[in-house]
């Protein structure tokens, strides 16, 4: 799995969300993170999320109901605001994190 | 509280029909005599208290003197089972151990895995109580037909996993029965305030158990027997065992099954949530040197389970110069990496190793390394060598820890005992709470986890209140709590207790769409009882409120129920939560609310 972005336009970018993935998420999208709408200043997360999904096949299958998180899944806004809700919105140079809600250890 | 002690009618009822489930009594061993008596259960304790957690509490309640020091002799040590154990429900195969922690002074109760609840129980007992001590190295053999009392003069100094292969070559297969063997290493030798007992290469960890069996001169237990429980519905049972087990295959426990709890690092530094150089930061910018990924390269790993689990979480790393290998989780890791500054991932497998060979509870380990660590560097204590990333000095000092020698010695006692030893203002910076050292759960970070680990009853603690889940979720802000973040504290703690009760592992949690009700059900076919979920919340809370009361008897007082200083001045420098602290106004108006929804006074004492 790549440890790195595979691109230039996968890195962290001002044009565009950066969506990073942790655990399983981390697992079927087969990388760290990726860019997707870029152009935009204001997108719903879901949105993003299926702009991550139609990329990612497998990581749609597993962690992804369309727009929002599968049961068992979260979307966390800038490492700051844990949510599902596919309006929420997000701005451009914003970083969704997708990750797994239990946190056990 | 007066001792209340269990005596009356000691009646053998294994001619008798017991509730399904149960043998319907424990057995209660007297070190001091060398004697041992079975003892029935009272009308209705166990519907009351189920088993595990719940019904240990009962039995240490009953069983401490007020006040006794945690390693006197009289102070007891209780080994329960539950109705599930011996049942086809996935993870059943769990047992807790309780007693006064030598760390806290307060009830403790750890949870451990594998073949030695299902053996423990087909001794045809459904709790062992251990008081008195002996004079001399012992191993307690207990089966159907009573226990011996053998000497273990030469397994003392031993690690528990030599122990165990030791005892169980001598014993023999047991006629068939198969003994299993709980044991201490010899930081429980030593009374190290915070050893472990292991079994199968799992640990009831926390507290300090192994510190009050080392006191007993109690160096292992071999339990062995054929005594089965009948099922009150043997067919549903079967029916909804498979059903769970289909579940717990499912993406609920994905991350669990491939990557394992080690995979948290990255995810809590991401969220600025990892404790770093004890507790100064929630980030470690090496922690991808410690991601799952990382672990693995040159190394790989295998996959394994307890005994009667289909989840399959532990994952074992192999240690580079040693045909062994050592299972990670993200509470080892987490101590023994980022606390203390270490990110070599071959230090830390090693120093985990460590620590299971000695029996020592990491978490309370790396704690107290890293405290000592940040003593020296702040010039409080002079330790050569003791820095933050000091990979040899973290390997040294769990040695010392182990055998008590030299610093390792104060460091042994814990992180609160350490600080009172070196004063200036060191217990700003101690991080424990109630005495047990905090978790891998930044509290600034998690600020309902922050709640969870004040009001612990046994310190702080991530599994007995769970309240990171609250956390964790897109219900309730992170830092700013309000009334329905006490709530949810409230709720996962009794669905927390109630697995610990029973006993289930949490991990799980996510199969069940209502947990409450979804354990109800799983009990209905063990026991026969219609139990609904109403009653088994309200059996939640009475277990918690016991706990809070067997606290109270052993004096506690409300001002244990906070965290150390440095969480309310010092705010969090990176990271997502970064500038976040705990507001101490908010924090004791959320332990009112809190105390007020368990239906004590305000200040937290239990209304009879």
């Amino acid at each position: 799995m790549d440890q790195e972005p595979r691109t230039e336009s996968d890195c962290d970018a001002k044009d565009g969300v950066t969506v990073e993935f942790f655990g399983i998420a981390r697992r079927r999208a087969g990388r760290t993170r990726i860019v997707v709408c870029p152009g935009r200043e204001s997108i719903r997360l879901g949105d993003v999320l299926l702009a991550a999904g139609s990329r990612l096949p497998d990581l749609a299958g597993e962690c992804l109901d369309g727009s929002r998180p599968k049961e068992g899944y979260l979307a966390n806004i800038n490492a700051c605001r844990f949510t599902t809700d596919p309006d929420v919105m997000v701005e451009a140079g914003d970083h969704v994190l997708l990750l797994s809600a239990d946190a056990g250890g | 509280m007066s001792v209340v002690a269990i005596v009356g009618p000691v009646v053998c009822n294994w001619g008798m029909t017991p509730v399904p489930g149960y043998h319907g009594g424990f057995l209660r061993i007297d070190l001091d005599s060398r004697t041992f008596q079975r003892i029935d259960w009272p009308e209705g304790v166990l519907r009351r208290f189920l088993g595990g957690t719940g019904l240990g509490a009962w039995l240490l309640r009953h069983e401490t003197p007020d006040g006794i020091d945690a390693l006197e002799a009289a102070s007891p040590l209780v080994f329960v089972f539950s109705p599930l154990v011996g049942s086809p429900l996935t993870t059943s195969a769990k047992f807790a151990v309780l007693s006064k922690s030598p760390l806290t002074e307060r009830i403790n109760d750890s949870l451990s895995s594998s073949h030695f609840a299902i053996s423990g129980k087909r001794t045809g007992h459904d709790a062992i109580v251990i008081v008195g001590a002996s004079d001399r190295p012992t191993t307690l053999v207990v089966t159907p037909d009573g226990v011996q009392f053998e000497s273990a003069e030469s397994e003392w100094g031993l690690s528990s996993r030599e122990t165990g292969v030791r005892v169980k070559t001598r014993l023999g297969v047991g006629g068939g029965r198969g003994f299993q063997v709980a044991a201490i290493g010899p930081a429980g030798e030593r009374l190290v305030h915070y050893a472990t007992i292991s079994h199968d290469a799992r640990h009831a960890g926390r507290g300090g158990l192994g510190a009050v069996m080392g006191s007993k001169r109690l160096k292992a237990i071999a339990v062995a027997g054929d005594r089965q429980v009948e099922f009150a519905d043997p067919d549903r049972l079967f029916e909804i065992s498979k059903d769970l087990s289909k579940r717990s295959l499912g993406p609920a426990t994905a991350k669990y099954r491939e990557l394992g709890t080690v995979d948290n690092l990255v995810t809590f530094n991401r969220l600025g949530s990892l404790p770093t150089r004890n507790f100064q930061s929630g980030v470690f910018d090496q922690a991808q040197m410690l991601s799952p990924e990382s672990l693995e390269a040159d190394r790989g790993r295998t996959r394994t389970s307890c005994a009667a689990c289909t989840i399959g979480c532990e994952h074992i790393f192999p240690l580079s110069g040693s045909d062994g290998g050592v299972r990670m989780e993200y509470e080892n890791l987490f101590a023994l990496g980022p606390l203390c500054g270490v990110s070599d991932p071959g230090v830390v497998l090693a120093a985990s190793h460590r620590c299971d060979e000695l029996g020592l509870d990491t978490i309370s380990t790396g704690a107290s390394i890293a405290f000592a660590m940040e003593c020296a560097e702040r010039g409080l204590v002079d330790i050569p060598g003791l820095r933050f990333g000091s990979t040899e000095a973290l390997l040294s000092m769990i040695e010392d820890i182990g055998h008590r020698r030299d610093w390792g010695d104060l460091l042994a006692n814990g992180t609160r005992a350490a600080a009172e030893q070196i004063g200036g203002q060191s217990h700003e910076f101690a991080p424990h709470v109630k005495g047990l050292e905090i978790p891998g759960y930044e509290p600034r970070a998690l600020q309902a986890m922050a709640l969870g680990f004040a009001v612990g009853t046994r310190g702080a603690d991530h599994n007995r209140s769970g309240a990171y889940e609250v956390d964790f979720s897109p219900d309730v802000g992170q830092i700013d709590a309000g009334s329905e973040t006490i709530e949810a504290v409230v709720r996962v703690e009794n669905e927390a207790v109630l697995m610990d009760s029973l006993i289930l592992c949490k991990f799980l949690r996510g199969v069940f769409s209502d947990r409450v009700a979804g354990l109800a059900e799983l009990l209905k076919p063990v026991t026969g009882w219609d139990v609904s979920s109403d009653e088994l919340l309200e059996t939640a809370g009475r277990i918690v409120t016991l706990k809070k009361a067997y606290n109270i008897d052993q004096g506690w007082t409300p001002a244990e129920d906070t965290l150390p200083l440095r969480f309310f001045d010092e705010p969090l420098p990176e990271g997502g939560s970064a500038g976040a602290r705990l507001d101490p106004r908010r924090l004791a108006d959320q332990i009112t609310a809190y105390n007020l929804l368990r239906g004590w006074t305000a200040d937290g004492y239990v209304v009879d």
